[in-house]
């Protein structure tokens, strides 16, 4: 991403919506309208200062005009862009474009779902494709679950590797009170589960929620003006590989291994220097394909990596601390709220969950079926 | 350039479906295979493109078995043709989970119905049957067959109809 600057721009304001399953008739757009509000609230702007909107849904096909009129805004600057759950952080760099152009100047990007009041099929009704629907895959878990078949064939990997991803988010998420799981998991429960498409029982696949969140993005320089210590957009990697799982070219890499690199380089920093990930765990593979993709282990050991709760709370990479997709919530596309836990954790206002001198943190996104991916890493002041 | 007025990719691999062939592209160019069928090759957009006819053998790159509620496990699996592309397919007759990344297997064609235009499948080869169809000698089926709506291969109806049930 050259030509965007390390630290040009802050995240000032970051919030949730309600989670988890939200009153009869709530729209999409009222959870964007509200976890928009409360960010806003989070930095002390207003609706007025708002001259950029970012919005992607599964449920509103033209979001920044949606959440707009919905607000009665007039943003100069927009994208819907929509590659799925990393949507948000294509926005972000997208943002950040826009800011250092002189643009805009504060965004606002902005998600909702009511996927679990209205089901999943009715939220996120899949696009016939005559190459795949014939067989009747399960989308998008079994484009993940052959993913994963790939990964153990090749590597070695077990479905115990895989069970310790989501016993180690259900472990996090009973530290945040906010998670919709509120009971502790273990690895025979994970794998003895319902099978839903082999290897994934229903626990190595990520919560079917409602909820949304939304974040507040300005320039460094305006950002030091506001309630909160700014947490700095060090660096942004963005890609695409496929769209659909029979063109990803080879199933164990993904783009991470592009998108990674080049937030690293931007940032200035590597692996070493980050003190926590968010990893978007849509199931159980993606954060071992992602610890190796992004350099935190050599490709094929992410499985033997997460074994012995190395990502657990007390492990030795602290990994999804909200309690991730997989425990705390996903609502169709969670990438927004895998940057919000990253922002929360850079803030140092994680609670009982907060990793101890979170200066760098990385939050990376993926959409469709580990089709687009995006890395956004985050740092402190003192990281400039 | 195809001319999409007249006949589009998936219009000719259908074409070929309902005559049991499973067709591909390759570009003329560089002889590379791709799939899924596209009016330009990928990556560069040349529209030097050859339909061909694969031999339809093929090893299990990938497989997932699914569960739907009220129904038998399912297999889905990635198929790597010899020919040099892949695609998303199911090996039949053998127990889903049975069916083996690395495993050969061999294309029928899948008859579909009203609604459904014939689709490929693939059937559990034995390793003694493929090294036989990977060795076979000048008299069996030609590597590609060029024209664009190649001619069946040499297999009677009766055949046909049997697999086809």
């Amino acid at each position: 991403m050259s030509g965007l600057k390390k630290g040009s721009i802050a995240v000032v304001g970051a919030a949730e919506s309600d989670l988890g399953q939200v009153a009869q008739h709530t729209s999409p757009v009222d959870l964007m309208a509200q976890a928009t509000m409360r960010a806003l609230d989070d930095c002390g702007l207003t609706l007025k200062d708002v001259d950029a909107l970012f919005v992607a849904a599964t449920q509103v096909r033209m979001g920044p005009m949606s959440l707009a009129e919905y607000l009665r805004i007039k943003p100069k600057v927009f994208d819907g862009t929509q590659i799925g759950g990393s949507s948000f952080m294509s926005h972000l760099a997208h943002a950040q474009a826009a800011i250092q152009l002189g643009l805009c100047e504060v965004a606002v990007i902005a998600y909702g779902s009511t996927q679990r009041s209205v089901s999943r099929a009715a939220a996120s009704p899949r696009e016939f494709n005559p190459y795949e629907s014939p067989y009747r895959p399960i989308l998008p878990i079994s484009a993940y679950a052959m993913a994963a078949a790939r990964h153990m064939h090749q590597y070695g990997t077990t479905r115990e590797h895989l069970a310790e991803v989501a016993v180690a988010a259900r472990q996090w998420a009973l530290l945040n009170p906010k998670a919709w799981e509120k009971e502790p998991l273990t690895i025979e429960q994970v794998i003895n589960a319902r099978m839903v498409s082999y290897p994934f029982t229903v626990r190595d696949c990520c919560l079917v929620v409602d909820g949304g969140g939304a974040i507040v993005l300005t320039s460094a320089a305006r950002a030091k003006t506001l309630k909160k210590k700014p947490v700095y957009v060090l660096g942004v990697g963005e890609t695409l590989s496929h769209a659909h799982i029979s063109s990803m070219p080879d199933f164990t890499v993904t783009g991470a291994a592009i998108s990674g690199p080049q937030a690293f380089r931007m940032a200035g920093v590597t692996p070493k220097d980050i003190t926590m990930l968010s990893l978007y765990d849509a199931f159980t593979i993606n954060p071992i394909l992602f610890l190796e993709d992004l350099g935190f282990c050599p490709k094929g050991e992410g499985g033997r990596f997460v074994a012995n709760g190395a990502i657990a709370p007390g492990g030795k990479l602290a990994v999804n601390t909200s309690g991730g997709g997989l425990s705390y919530c996903h609502p169709g596309m969670y990438g927004l709220l895998v940057m919000i836990e990253a922002i929360r954790q850079v803030r140092g206002e994680c609670g009982q969950r907060q990793v101890k001198n979170c200066d760098v943190a990385l939050a990376h996104g993926n959409g469709g079926v580990l089709s687009s991916q995006c890395t956004v890493i985050f740092g402190s002041e003192n990281t400039l | 350039m195809a001319d999409l007025t007249q006949q589009s990719p998936l219009g000719v691999y259908i074409e070929h479906l309902k005559k049991g062939e499973l067709a591909y592209q390759v570009s003329k160019d560089d002889n590379q295979a791709f799939f899924y069928p596209r009016a330009v090759v990928p990556g560069t957009g040349s529209s030097n493109i050859e339909w061909r006819v694969s031999k339809g053998l093929g090893t299990v790159y990938t497989t997932t078995v699914v569960y739907m509620k009220g129904e038998a496990p399912l297999n889905v699996a990635m198929i790597d043709v010899d020919e040099g592309f892949r695609l998303m397919s199911r090996v039949e007759d053998i127990d889903p989970l049975q069916v083996k990344i690395g495993m050969r297997v061999k294309f029928r064609i899948h008859p579909g119905d009203e609604k459904q235009s014939p689709y490929p499948v693939f059937t559990a080869l034995s390793p003694d049957l493929s090294t036989v169809e990977r060795h076979q000698g000048p008299k069996g089926r030609e590597e590609a067959n060029t024209s664009p709506l190649p001619a069946m291969r040499g297999e009677g109806p009766g055949e046909r109809a049997r697999r086809a049930k």
